[in-house]
């Protein structure tokens, strides 16, 4: 049950372009979370000098270590290793959720994680939003940022499912198998409820 | 596009209520200028939206949040200024690439004079903060 005493963390990692969705689904797991009782950290980075998703994170009431003016991957990469330390060491929390910048290649941030060296985590899973809407397009015009961001996953959303045609869904999921064959893949719309199914992918821990 | 440059963006805004206008909201201002803004974006050559988005709260608490992805769909526009104060400050960000933050200030300041958005709030510009780093680091969307 929640707050296990052994400092032991569950990091979650929510990767994705900008706009893809990983607010909007980050807060739809930290509430599903916090009602189940478990302690929730969220790390949200932006690159801007004044946070945008802080400070709607904190209206609805959740405990938020931002890392502003650059990127977790690389001019703030100590900033990274050293809040998670201290939010292990203070806060204490069953999980942490990360949502680093859209801009951020996933890669270069899990080459910073290896630099960490606070409490192991109990489990570290990484969720790469895709924008079903645009990924025709960002794969044009981005597309290292995207192999890498569904290469560096564990699970794959394709979000905004609802608007989505039947070709951008097709073209999304066809996208991920062509790189990761083996990697689980799910249409959502983060704006809903998560299916239960999903839970059990993001979260396969929680009672 | 030979090279993504990528100039976060961010200022504060004031939004104030017109005089004699009961039916301003501060919800369609902020949709509207953040659509135009991202219309404006997409005229520049080589311009990529990333997210355009911005953040308000009331004295009562209660929040404004709008965000825009793509200039031919409406802004998502989350919560609401329930009290109607006479004004609000608005936090916006502007992520676009290939657009440097010079002009996305005069982007944003052309934007402030649509019709629709001057019905509904006289915006003015609160402070601006200005990243005019380059994000050229390493493996970045370039």
């Amino acid at each position: 049950m929640p707050n296990d005493t052994s400092n032991h963390m569950h990091l979650l990692i929510i990767t994705g372009f900008l706009g893809s969705g990983k607010t909007t689904l980050l807060l739809k797991i930290a509430e599903l979370v916090g009602n189940r009782g478990y302690k929730v950290a969220i790390m949200v980075n932006e690159v801007g000098d004044i946070g945008i998703d802080d400070q709607f994170m904190r209206s609805l009431g959740f405990n938020v270590w931002e890392l502003l003016g650059g990127c977790i991957c690389c001019s703030l990469a100590g900033d990274v290793t050293g809040t998670l330390e201290r939010i292990s060491s203070e806060f204490n929390p069953d999980i942490i959720l990360l949502e680093p910048t859209g801009a951020a290649d996933p890669k270069n941030l899990m080459d910073v994680l290896k630099n960490y060296h606070g409490p192991s985590f109990k489990s570290l899973t990484r969720v790469a939003l895709l924008d079903a809407l645009r990924l025709d397009m960002l794969t044009a015009v981005v597309g290292p940022l995207i192999t890498s961001t569904i290469n560096q996953a564990d699970l794959v959303l394709i979000n905004k499912a609802d608007a989505a045609s039947s070709q951008e869904l097709a073209f999304a999921e066809d996208t991920v198998h062509q790189l990761k064959p083996e990697l689980p893949v799910f249409n959502i719309c983060a704006r809903d409820k998560i299916t239960p199914r999903v839970i059990k992918e993001l979260l396969p821990w929680m009672n | 596009m030979d090279e993504l440059k990528f100039e976060p963006y961010a200022v504060k805004l004031c939004l104030t209520r017109p005089k004699n206008s009961q039916k301003a909201e501060f919800s369609t201002a902020v949709a509207c200028l953040a659509e135009t803004v991202a219309g404006r974006c997409l005229s520049e050559k080589g311009a990529l939206i990333g997210h355009i988005k911005g953040f308000a709260t009331g004295p009562d608490g209660s929040y404004l949040h709008v965000s825009v992805t793509d200039a031919a769909r409406p802004a998502d526009i989350e919560g609401h200024i329930a009290c109607r104060p006479k004004s609000i400050i608005l936090t916006l960000n502007v992520h676009v690439f290939g657009v440097s933050a010079a002009r996305l200030k005069e982007l944003l300041i052309e934007s402030l004079s649509n019709p629709e958005v001057e019905k509904n709030a006289l915006i003015s510009i609160v402070e601006p903060i200005m990243s005019h780093r380059i994000f050229k680091e390493k493996n970045h969307a370039e």
